[in-house]
């Protein structure tokens, strides 16, 4: 008798213990931050605007940045952005992979994006340093002007 | 689940310090040999799988009794179909676990056992997953991804109790602490779900199946005494 009363419990409970962690720290958003060539200390550049290659989308036009946002299209493997400034432009491709988690019943399914490669035309060779996009990473990529 | 967690690993240690304080049997003359097989349907898995929506399954087991040792196969099914909040998962596939129990009611005359023991699993399975990505830049995105012939092992201690009831009548419960899921994370779909083991991202995670048994004894060859 102990022992139904215990398998009805456990059957009762067991839901309770699926619950996950709904918290989701995912982003498609790379955080790219301007360094300077010569000492490689944090650049601010005069921004007449950053193109999403294949979008016709201009942001950040006429601003005075020394860091920029740009979203990644979580149905691509690759974006394209053009930095204008100073009649000059510098290109950044951004190669990524997608890692996908359901997180727990009723919560979402994400994607994690993790940076692969990141190349520049123009500019020096831009750094990866932290590959993985979350919601509060503050620096994916070192650009170089 | 740390609660659990506790509760599964007292009970293997009482366990162990039962059998600790139990005093050192003598060595018998009598040799290990085949004295029973014991076929187990879970009955745990069957009535989730009618009062739970999102599961499917099914479990049974046999064991074969060689004096304190019972070496254990268990075989089971199950599927799952879990509602996310911006998509859909299902699995299916098919287990297995190999393991011994030890009996520490070493003199008990129709041998109830109550046991701990260990197994090694290993689950074959697909899944898929339907979702949508909605991004404020790119709206939605419709995305499915699938893994097919996905194949994960996992280890497991167990504990549980096995009485007899009439005749060739048993039952009894298993409870399990599974720990140490490997899985193939290459894929970009992370398994969520393994059949066998449960969620991939509680570790560890615990099981548990009440068993109706059915033991066959095997008789002992009549000894001939010389006259």
């Amino acid at each position: 008798m102990k022992g139904f009363l215990f398998l009805i419990l456990a059957l009762l409970t067991a839901s309770c213990f699926e619950q996950g962690d709904c918290s989701d720290v995912s982003s498609n958003v790379v955080q790219v931050n301007f360094y300077s060539n010569s000492s490689k200390t944090a650049l601010t550049i005069e921004l007449d605007s950053v193109k999403m290659v294949d979008f016709d989308t201009l942001m950040y036009v006429d601003k005075d940045l020394n860091k920029v946002a740009l979203p990644l299209n979580p149905a691509l493997n690759s974006m394209t952005y053009v930095f204008y400034y100073n009649n000059t432009e510098a290109t950044l491709e951004i190669h990524y992979k997608f890692k996908t988690f359901a997180l727990a019943p009723d919560c979402n399914a994400i994607d994690l994006i993790t940076l692969t490669e990141a190349t520049s035309v123009t500019a020096q060779s831009p750094t990866v340093t932290q590959p993985n996009l979350t919601s509060t990473t503050v620096e994916n990529i070192k650009l170089y002007f | 689940l740390k609660t659990l967690s506790c509760i599964f690993s007292a009970l293997l240690l009482v366990s162990i310090s039962t059998t600790a304080q139990v005093k050192q049997e003598k060595d018998s003359v009598e040799k290990v040999r085949l004295t029973a097989v014991r076929v187990s349907g879970d009955i745990v898995n069957i009535i989730k799988s009618t009062i739970v929506d999102d599961f499917k399954g099914w479990e049974a087991a046999v064991d074969v009794e060689l004096k304190h040792y019972y070496p254990i196969l268990e075989i089971g099914s199950w599927s799952r179909d879990v509602s996310l909040a911006n998509g859909h998962y299902t699995n299916s596939g098919n287990f297995w676990r190999v393991g011994v129990d030890v009996n520490l009611l070493k003199k008990d005359p129709v041998k109830n056992t109550l046991f701990f023991g260990i197994r090694y699993g290993r689950s074959s399975y697909d899944e898929r997953l339907d979702y949508v990505i909605t991004t404020k830049e790119f709206g939605q995105e419709n995305k499915s991804l699938e893994n097919l012939n996905m194949k994960a092992g996992f280890l497991e201690l167990t504990t549980g109790l096995r009485v007899k009831v009439i005749g060739g009548f048993w039952m009894g419960y298993t409870g399990r602490l599974k720990f140490a899921p490997g899985v193939n994370e290459s894929n970009q779909l992370q398994s969520y779900d393994v059949p066998g083991y449960g969620l991939t991202y509680k570790q560890p995670w615990w099981g548990f199946n009440y068993y109706l048994m059915w033991k066959l004894n095997f008789k002992k060859k009549p000894t001939t005494s010389s006259p």
